[in-house]
């Protein structure tokens, strides 16, 4: 199973695995085929992180256009190498076009097309100029020999787009614009100014879709595709019997639909385990790929990292200064520009002052790094784990035990000393009642709570629930922005529960 | 003018009201100009300042980036591209996506923005002049 390189599987493979995104891929060959040769053109373009399934979507609706008798009549998709790292200028773009129309009619099996095409190709001028306008020229002239439209299938787009000076962009705008037998669709894993700021070429120019990581249903539902195609039906019965389990794992890895496959060959070779081995077999699967990454930053980079990552919840160019010292605050700051505009790191909205916080953008390295780290780090990460697990398989529970109950009913019957030590005990364990600490909010006692869980440790064994009535004692659901988003969405869901008109 | 914001076109009017003779379009925009000059600044300056009382600096810091990025365009801005706009202050899609749709429910309820066709656009001509000459070029951005 290929997971990093769609481009290496076989049609049939990546057909049957594509799941996750069909309704998205309906809709885009929906447009397709309303796309008329005297309509005004609408070209797209796919946002999102590595991993989400960019190139994939690209690569499906190859398949699907030239499966498809009406669209393949039509249209000629063309793919590209993920990464065209050879353009210097939009010649050299219109010439990867022209191979890659030539690599698709070698595919169909016209060789001696393909070879006519290649020959062009060599007569090309050097001149930037001369080789614009001749490669563009031999891609029309293809397309009307063929009598159908070329649909540009460009992964990377931002690469591309970096490359062109501004004239070039205008011109690239330009001519895919008013060139109806040429249509675009592109994909970045980072957003550009080129894309939103006005006045520049691509500013409104295309459709953007925005992917984003796989929901609950999407993430059951991809696992379970994949568990019938594998002829895996232990990992369907664990789908059903354990979605705790699951729901768990697709809030650590983001619902990234890439980490998501790698996530069914660990539950397929190890159904029987727990979710914690579930994540520490998924994040060796991944040691590669981020410890390569991790070791091409600079050594000043690799220190802010570390300590963002060991941090784990945002942080503020101060925050980070002070665990950074003696690294000045400037020096600070410009390490995190580099940074963000790498997409190592993103900025996040804070609470309290008017300051931008930063945090490591892929969350999944994030929660890699932390496993890596000193025991009482990593223990940071286990506590979460089983609370989040808990917590997603609490109708399992039942009822809560007496002294639940019991802490609960003398809180509200404004007997607060007696219920302490009830608290002292259960805060010991991992509490999750959202019934009792409700009624500690309703009676005003959220600081004594606060503290009795600081006292038994709880406050990093039952962090979301912590965090939850830190929310409550600071007056707004706001303040969980400044803790890590995997700790966020639970406290979210807690606070809802216990102090449901907080807003 | 669009919009027919009574305060604004009592402004305008009160502007006109030294025209000797039939009023012509020249006179109008000429009247129009004059209340955007800096001399009236303070006219429009409390939309601005609403912004921070309202939503507190963080988010009015967010909002500005949104007004400043449909004051550019008179036919209006598609939301993902608002969405974009944002994108370097709030990296998570989820939580960047929660904040535009507050945003924008507030920017359309106070009157600022109006949403038409899927395109976000400034609900008065005159705000959206206010905010291009006075606010978006050297504007505070998220």
């Amino acid at each position: 199973m290929t997971v990093y390189n769609p481009a290496l599987l076989k049609k049939e493979d990546l057909i049957r695995g594509f799941v996750a995104r069909q309704g998205f891929l309906d809709r885009l060959l929906d447009d397709m085929r309303r796309e008329g040769p005297s309509t005004a053109p609408q070209h797209h373009l796919l946002i999102g992180q590595r991993g989400l399934g960019k190139t994939t979507l690209l690569r499906r609706l190859a398949y699907a256009m030239e499966d498809d008798p009406a669209l393949a009549a039509a249209w000629m998709p063309l793919v590209f190498p993920e990464e065209q790292y050879n353009v210097a200028s939009l010649g050299d773009f219109w010439l990867n076009c022209a191979d890659a129309l030539s690599d698709a009619l070698d595919r169909k099996g016209d060789r001696a097309a393909a070879e006519a095409l290649d020959v062009r190709v060599r007569s090309v001028p050097a001149d930037r100029a001369g080789r614009s306008a001749a490669a563009l020229a031999i891609l029309i002239d293809e397309a009307d020999r063929l009598q159908r439209r070329l649909l540009l299938l460009v992964d990377n787009l931002d690469i591309l787009i970096e490359r062109l000076d501004p004239e070039q962009e205008w011109e690239f705008r330009r001519v895919i614009s008013e060139e109806r037998r040429l249509h675009f669709i592109g994909a970045s894993s980072r957003v550009l100014e080129a894309f939103y700021e006005h006045g520049r070429a691509f500013y409104d120019f295309f459709q953007i879709h925005e992917l984003k990581g796989l929901d609950d249903g999407e993430t059951f539902a991809l696992l379970c595709a994949l568990a019938e195609q594998a002829g895996k039906p232990d990992v369907g019965k664990l789908l059903r019997e354990e979605p705790g389990r699951i729901r768990t794992l697709r809030l650590l890895t983001g619902g990234n639909p890439r980490t998501l496959v790698l996530l069914f060959k660990v539950l397929a070779e190890g159904g029987d385990s727990d979710v914690q081995r579930d994540v520490e077999q998924l994040l060796d699967l991944y040691t590669p790929l981020y410890k390569a990454r991790f070791e091409e930053l600079p050594a000043q980079a690799q220190q802010l990292v570390d300590a963002m990552a060991i941090h784990w919840d945002p942080l503020t160019a101060a925050d980070l200064t002070g665990i950074l010292r003696p690294l000045s605050v400037n020096l600070v700051s410009a390490q995190l520009k580099r940074l963000e505009d790498a997409g190592v790191v993103e900025k996040a909205p804070w609470f309290g002052e008017k300051k931008a916080a930063f945090q490591i953008a892929e969350r999944f390295f994030n929660i890699w790094y932390l496993m890596r780290a000193s025991r009482r780090v990593r223990q940071k990460l286990l506590w979460l784990v089983k609370f989040l697990e808990a917590w997603f398989d609490r109708e399992k529970l039942g009822d809560p035990p007496a002294d639940i109950t019991l802490a609960q009913l003398l809180t509200l019957a404004g007997r607060w000393s007696e219920a302490v030590p009830l608290l002292d005990q259960l805060a010991a364990g991992e509490t999750q009642s959202t019934g009792l600490f409700q009624a500690v909010v309703k009676t005003g006692h959220v600081s004594e709570a606060l503290a009795i869980l600081e006292r038994a440790g709880a406050d990093q064994r039952c962090r979301p629930l912590y965090e939850a009535l830190r929310a409550v004692e600071a007056g707004s659901p706001d303040y969980l922005r400044r803790v890590a988003p995997e700790v966020r969405t639970v406290a979210m869901e807690m606070l809802r529960e216990i102090a449901p008109d907080l807003r | 003018m669009g919009w027919p914001a009574p305060y604004y076109l009592q402004l305008v009017f009160h502007e006109l009201r030294n025209v000797t003779g039939a009023i012509s379009q020249a006179d109008v925009d000429r009247a129009i100009e004059d209340l955007l000059g800096p001399q009236h600044r303070n006219y429009f300056d409390y939309w601005r300042q609403r912004l921070f009382e309202e939503l507190g600096l963080l988010d009015a810091g967010y909002a500005i980036a949104v007004l400043n990025a449909a004051c550019h365009a008179p036919d209006g801005v598609p939301r993902p591209i608002l969405s974009q706009v944002l994108a370097p202050a709030i990296g998570e899609p989820g939580m960047r996506e929660e904040k535009l749709r507050y945003l924008l429910d507030v920017l359309q309820n106070d009157g600022y923005l109006v949403e038409e066709n899927r395109r976000w656009s400034f609900r008065s001509p005159l705000l959206r002049e206010y905010w291009l000459r006075r606010v978006a070029p050297d504007g505070e951005h998220a």
